[in-house]
This record gives structure tokens, sequence and C-alpha cells, in this order.
């Protein structure tokens, strides 16, 4: 009787452990695979940036927001600073960093259950290429690709001419890998209408810089995202993306520049920033030209000059935060980064002394150039050097006329200048490019020496290597007191209060990382 | 009288082309369009190769000449940014535009005629003395303050209207008020002197005279003879609502032809531009050259002249 009893009790058991495991078995999976909920309404000021939902025509700003959401690049950039394979598991480049070996993920699909193969990076690469589609980067892709290797199906080589380990940095944001199948099928305006790709949203409807409305793909290969639908619109004016912010009509904004310190005290929003964007420098303009002695060209001058700038004051009272006084050129998601590294010292009594040993007691006239959306800063730089006896003609042309006046070197004395553009790009040789080649316009004056760094820093791939090159890189161009460092800037943006955790990519002027976006129950 | 419209319309074909002439050369000297479209990496060849590619390298009479051509066809060209032809975009936009600008002139006719019509009955009275008010400081404010203010009184504090965007009927309704409210002002003015100049009239007394009820000497005899000049202002203001409505807009984010037309300034999308500038330059010509043909069939003496 007694082990009747036992022997069924051990049944019973049996059973109970039974149907713990089944249930655990059927839990586990739906709290993986949660559904996604709710509903967000995302701004973004300006333009879209992007023909319909067309990652190769993306021209740059808000097309960060559109592409992270529909397309998936081959490596893709996170909240924490780096990047993680995307349609790429896995990724080796070559030594000499021109050619880069690429093993695709094979769960990575695109949002009508199509595989993705190297066929289709290859045909993805080659499109970005074509220059009437405008493709932010594609200038910089047909100098640099020359040729592909398909091994097979999820394994392919590409040849480039030069050394490109900047190659992931450039194309994380804007690039996407597109269904070669559907675009030839259907061309390229019809894509740019009904866009297929392997992102975490698919999009349902689109009005040209007017609204979008994306919804989340379920089991997604990479993230399924928490929010089920994404309506992004484009509102121009600032005052009302405030009051949308305020009213609670927009759950995710680029905040306000002008008026974002209103959200710090709102009940309805709250601030969240996108941090090391861009670094804002003081430029010697007069140095692109030798031949015309300026004062400038006499080191003491350009340092009373950098001593009599108040960053601090300037950062804290005028951008209410938005940047910080910043002394390296490198941000803080780059390897080599030395955070210790002083910002330049303010000192009005050492600027005056500075002058007089110089040979200017009665001070100098100069005029001081800056970008339309910079004039306050500007402004106050113009104030702070007048104290020293610097006094400056302020020169604010309109945006079109001054990348005009700034490609043409038709600026003259001094410069708020913008960049390096970090941008979020993890690669030192990727920010740096902008200002260390003179390739570029926007680097107006540079060093033989910091550029040979520059390119020998731009064929490196490892991060050891990275960290000591950028080091040395960042130290050579502030010995060379061509440009002075002001501050790191950073993006604010207003997020809602329904919105209980999202965090901006940094370096991203718009919302990106959306699919990681989690709203209140 | 086919002589008259004959050379009226030569006019206008040639005020089209001086128009075309002066958008095509002002906003090819505003700026490069290349240099806002690639990124700072960008090399000279990156931006020499683009402009290049969109024809800009070419001399600035002979890119003019490719673009009349096209146009007399109606191909305005594509836009440099959208990759799209411009007319499409601006068809795309225009409805949104018409619909604007209709609410807001029946906002200004239902508010401006009788506002001012009651003025001129009530002359010297409080609702003239407001009436006078309301027309000066419709005519003082400016039009983005008004939009702003509307945003922060009724969609910020009171949550009774959306802040802005197109959707339902509620979405039109502060916008249109905005773009209304200085033409509403411009017509309570001219309803009210045009009514004073007309009730004081001899046959207006005889009609009193003869017993006849006020609200029929006003409804039927004043207000039909005051009415011409203010026909007159309301259709070209309909025209300027139609052209003008940029601020509104961009302060309500209203998908219009003006904010297409800001978006194509800011990122010199020459196309876009001048195909929105053209088509309403053409609005305007059409529109005076129909009420010049329309006055010489009123009064024979003008194409007499």
């Amino acid at each position: 009787m007694f082990k009747k009893s036992k022997g069924k009790l051990r049944f019973i058991l049996l059973l109970g452990i039974l149907f713990c495991f089944f249930c655990l078995l059927l839990v586990v999976p739906c709290q993986a695979q949660k559904a996604p909920k709710g509903k967000i309404v995302v701004v973004t000021a300006g333009t879209f940036g992007i023909t319909g939902g067309d990652c190769h025509t993306a021209s740059g700003g808000s097309a960060l927001t559109f592409v992270s959401l529909i397309h998936d690049p081959l490596v893709i950039s996170r909240p924490d600073g780096r990047l993680h394979p995307a349609v790429a598991k896995s990724w080796k480049f070559s030594e000499d960093a021109k050619s880069l070996r690429i093993t695709i993920d094979d769960r990575a699909k695109f949002q009508d259950g199509a595989s993705i193969t190297a066929e289709d990076v290859k045909f993805s690469i080659e499109r970005a290429m074509r220059q009437e589609l405008k493709y932010v980067y594609g200038g910089d892709l047909r100098q640099k690709i020359d040729r592909f290797k398909i091994l097979d199906d999820h394994n392919m080589i590409i040849y480039f001419k030069e050394s490109y380990a900047t190659f992931f940095d450039l194309h994380c944001q804007y690039f996407g890998v597109v269904p070669k199948a559907y675009v030839e099928k259907v061309g390229d305006a019809e894509y740019a209408k009904r866009p297929i790709g392997a992102g975490p949203f698919r999009m349902l409807d689109f009005k040209q810089d007017v609204y979008a409305e994306f919804e989340a793909v379920d089991n997604h290969y990479r993230q399924t995202p928490n929010v089920k639908r994404v309506r992004v619109l484009c509102v121009p004016e600032e005052a009302t993306i405030l009051a949308m912010l305020k009213s609670g009509e927009a759950d995710v904004s680029t905040a306000p520049v002008s008026t974002f310190m209103e959200l710090r005290y709102d009940p309805n929003a709250r601030l969240v920033w996108s941090k090391f964007q861009s670094l804002d420098s003081l430029a010697f303009y007069d140095l692109a030209f030798p031949d015309v002695r300026t004062p400038f060209f006499d080191v003491r001058v350009r340092r009373a000059a950098s001593y009599a700038i108040n960053r601090k004051a300037i950062c804290e009272k005028v951008l209410h935060g938005a940047a910080q006084e910043w002394g390296d050129i490198l941000a803080p998601y780059h390897p080599g980064v030395d955070p210790n590294i002083p910002p330049p010292a303010y000192d009005p009594k050492k600027a005056e002394a500075l002058l007089k040993e110089a040979g200017y007691p009665n001070g100098i006239d100069t005029t001081l150039a800056a970008f339309p959306t910079h004039r306050l800063k500007a402004q106050a730089m113009a104030s702070d050097l007048a104290k020293v006896g610097i006094r400056t003609k302020l020169i604010v042309p309109e945006a079109g006329i001054y990348f005009r006046q700034l490609r043409e070197k038709a600026f003259r004395g001094l410069g708020h200048h913008m960049g390096p553009w970090w941008a979020g790009k993890t690669h030192p040789g990727a920010a740096l490019q902008s200002t260390m080649s003179s390739k570029t316009y926007w680097s107006y004056v540079t060093t033989p020496e910091a550029e040979a760094e520059q390119t020998k820093l731009e064929s490196l791939t490892e991060e050891k290597d990275l960290a000591v090159q950028a080091r040395k890189l960042s130290k050579i161009y502030r010995d060379s007191e061509i440009r002075y460092m002001l501050w790191a800037n950073h993006i604010p943006f207003g997020v809602s209060k329904r919105v209980k955790q999202w965090e901006p990519n940094p370096g991203w002027i718009n919302p990106g990382s959306l699919d990681l976006l989690q709203l209140v129950d | 009288m086919k002589s008259y419209i004959l050379k009226r319309l030569v006019q206008a074909a040639i005020c089209l082309i001086g128009v075309s002439i002066v958008i095509f050369f002002l906003t090819h000297i505003s700026g490069d369009p290349v240099l806002l479209m690639v990124p700072p990496e960008a090399t000279e060849k990156d931006i020499e190769e683009m402009r290049t590619f969109l024809g800009l390298n070419e001399p600035l009479y002979i890119q003019y000449g490719k673009f009349i051509s096209r146009a007399v066809q109606g191909d305005f060209g594509q836009s440099i940014r959208w990759n799209r032809p411009t007319i499409e975009l601006f068809l795309e936009r225009f409805p949104n535009t018409l619909l604007l600008a209709t609410a807001a002139m029946v906002f200004v006719v239902c508010i401006g005629i009788p506002v001012g019509v009651i003025s001129a009955i009530k002359v010297g009275k409080w609702f003239d003395s407001i009436g006078k008010v309301f027309a000066l400081l419709g005519q003082a404010t400016p039009v983005f303050w008004v939009g702003i203010m509307f945003i922060l009184i009724f969609a910020v504090q009171l949550k009774l209207l959306p802040t802005s965007g197109v959707g339902g009927w509620r979405n039109v309704i502060m916008p249109a008020i905005t773009l209304g409210w200085f033409f509403t002002a411009a017509l309570t003015r001219i309803s009210r002197s045009a009514m004073l100049d007309v009730i004081d009239r001899e046959y207006i007394k005889m009609e009193r005279i003869m017993g006849i009820s006020e609200l029929r000497v006003i409804g039927k005899y004043a207000l039909k003879n005051a009415f011409i000049p203010i026909l007159t202002l309301g259709a070209v203001n309909f025209v300027i609502l139609l052209n003008g409505a940029i601020v509104t807009e961009m302060v309500f984010n209203w998908p219009g032809v003006g904010r297409l037309i800001v978006d194509g300034i800011f990122t010199r999308d020459f196309p876009v531009v001048q195909t929105c500038v053209l088509i309403a330059s053409s609005f305007y010509i059409f529109m005076n050259l129909f009420v010049d043909i329309l006055y010489a069939y009123i009064d024979p003496r003008i194409r007499y002249q």
C-alpha cells in the first residue's frame, strides 16, 4: 500500500516537472520575441534628405533617421558608440586595408522574406556609386572601389584601389543593402516609393518632406523593435517643434537649438543628448595665404586670440550646456582619445601681454567669419576678442554663400570653424578626414606633416594601432597651433514622457536606433 | 476687341519671359547646390564631377536656353535633390495650398464684410470703434507672431486644436485664421469705407423716405452698390493668399507650395524654385489679363483707348 502510494507520488511529481518544463518552453520564446506595440511620432527638422525610402539617394541630415528605420547596413552604429554586426556577421580587412572579406549573416533577410546574398551587397555598393542617385558618399565609393569577388552566397571580398579602412564608418549611417531582384524588377523611381530593405521597420506610406509611416518587422533577424508604428514628420519651424513636444504631439525630436532650455523644466518632455557631434575651433584663415603676411603669422598673436576666449562661459551662458570645453581633436568614442588634455586656457591678461610682445600694443583689426546658425557663438567670441584688443568685424553669410566662400578660400582673418565632423564615426581616420586632408575644402589650412599622418591613420584597422596613430596626429595638430580647439558640440533631443527608454547614437545629429526605444507600459 | 485681347496676350507673354529670366538668373547667382549636397569629406574632384553631372559648369545662358526650351513643352525639369519632375512636386503640394487659401478666404469674407458693413452703419458707435481697432491690429501684427500665439494658446495650453500639420478639419482652423487675419482687416476697412460712401447717396436716402425697412435698404440697395471695390479686392486677395502663404505654411508645418519654395531656396534646388515661382507669376499675369479683358468688355471706352 505504502509502496503503491510512493510510486503514485513519484508519478505526480514527474508530471509536475514535465508540466513546468513545457510551461518554460512556452514562456521563454514569448519573452524573447516580445511583440512590438504602441506608436511614436518622431519629428525631424529641415527636409527628409532622401528620395522616398531609397537609401542610395540619402544626402545627409534627416536621412539618418529614415535609413536606420528601413535599411540595414553591413555594420551598424549603436548608442554605445561602437560598430556592431548587421548584414555582415564578420569581416576582416587585409593588412594594407586594400581588401575586405565579408561574411554575411545567414539569418539576414529583407522585409519580403528573401535572404540577403553577396550578390545583393555587391549590387547595393555598385548602385550607391551611381552618380544620378546622389548618394552622399557616392564620390568616395567611385574613387575607392576597385572590384568584387563573390566566393559564395554568404562570402565575398571587396578590393579597393587604395587603403579604405574607413569604409564601414563612412557607410554605416546612410548606406543600406537593397534587394537586387526587387530593385531591378521595379526600377529606381518605384523603389523609392515602395522600398524594401533589411531594417527593423518597413515603410507603409510616404509624402516627400511631409510625413512617413513605418511598421515594425516581426521577428527581425537582428532586433525586433519594441514599438509597432513610427510616424516621422518633417517640421521646419523651431517654435512649432517646441510646441509639439510641449503638447505631447511629438515623442522624439531634435530639440530646437534656440529654445531647448525650455524643455528642462517641462513636465511633458525631457532632454536626452547625443554627445560629441563635432568640434568647433578657432581658425586662422590668413595662414592659407603665406604670401600676404598678417599679424596671425606670429604664433604669439594666435595664442593671444586663443587666450582671449572664455570657452567655459560661452558653453554655459550662450550655449546653455549644449557644448563643453574640449582640448583633444578626438572624441571620447575614438581610440587614442585623451580626456585629460586640458582645453586651451582663458587668460585675457596673458593675451594682452602677448599682443604687446608681438608688437601690437594697440591691438589689431581683423574679421571673424562664422556659419549663420553659429552667429551667437561668434558674437560671444568677438566680444571676448575685443576685450584684449583684437577688434573683429563679424562676417556671417547665408549658408550657401558661406560654403562657396569657404571653398573659394574667400575668408581672411579669423574664423569660428566647424570641424572635425566626428558625427559618431568610430574610426578616427574617418572622423578627422575633412579637417586634415588638403583635398577637402573644409580643411582650409592644414600642414603637410598632419596630412601625411592622417593618410597613415586612414589605412589602419587594428584598434591598438589606431590609438597610437590617432594620439600622434592629435599631438602634431595641437603643436602646430594653426587652430585652437574651442568646444565639443552636443545635440539635444526632446523626448516625451511616454518614452520610457531611448538613447541616441553618440554624435548623430538626428534620431537613430529607434528599434531600441521603449514606451511606458 | 480681338486686337485688344491679342495685344494683351502678347504683353502677358513678354512679361512671362521677363519673369523667367529674372527667376533663372537670381536663383543661379545665389550659390552652388553641389556644396550643399556633398559631405564635408568630399574632395574637389567629387565636387567637380557632380557639377558636370548636373550641367552646372555650362554657361548660364546655355542653361537658361535649355530650361526655357523644355519649359515651353511643359517639362520644367527634374528636382536636383529628389530626382523627380518638379511639376510633379508642385502638383503634389498645390491642393494643400488651395485648401488653405480657400479656407482663409471663407474666413476673410465671413468676418471682414459683416464687420465692415456693421461698422459703417454704426459709424461713431462702440461697434465701429472695436471694428477699427480690429482692422488696425489685423494689419499691424505680423503673421508669424499671430500663428505662434494661436499655437501656444489653443494647442499647447488649451489643447483644443493640433499644433500643426494636415489631417482633419481641425488642422485647417488655425492656419486659415492666421493666413486670413491680415486680409480680413483689409477687407473690413474697404467694406466700411465703401459702405460709408454708398449710404450717404441720395438714392439711399430716397429708399428710406419711401419707408423701406433699414435691413432691406442696407442689404439690397447699399451693399449691392458697395460690392464692386469689395469684390475687386477679394479676387486679388485670393491670388495673394494662394501665393503668399509661405510664412503660415512654415509655422503650421502645412505642406503647401510655399514650403516647397522655401526648402528649394535653402537647398538651392533651382528647378523647383523656378517652376513654383514661374507658375505663381503666371497666376498673377493671367488674373490681370482676365480682369483687363473683363473691364474692356464692361467698359467699351477702355478698348478704344
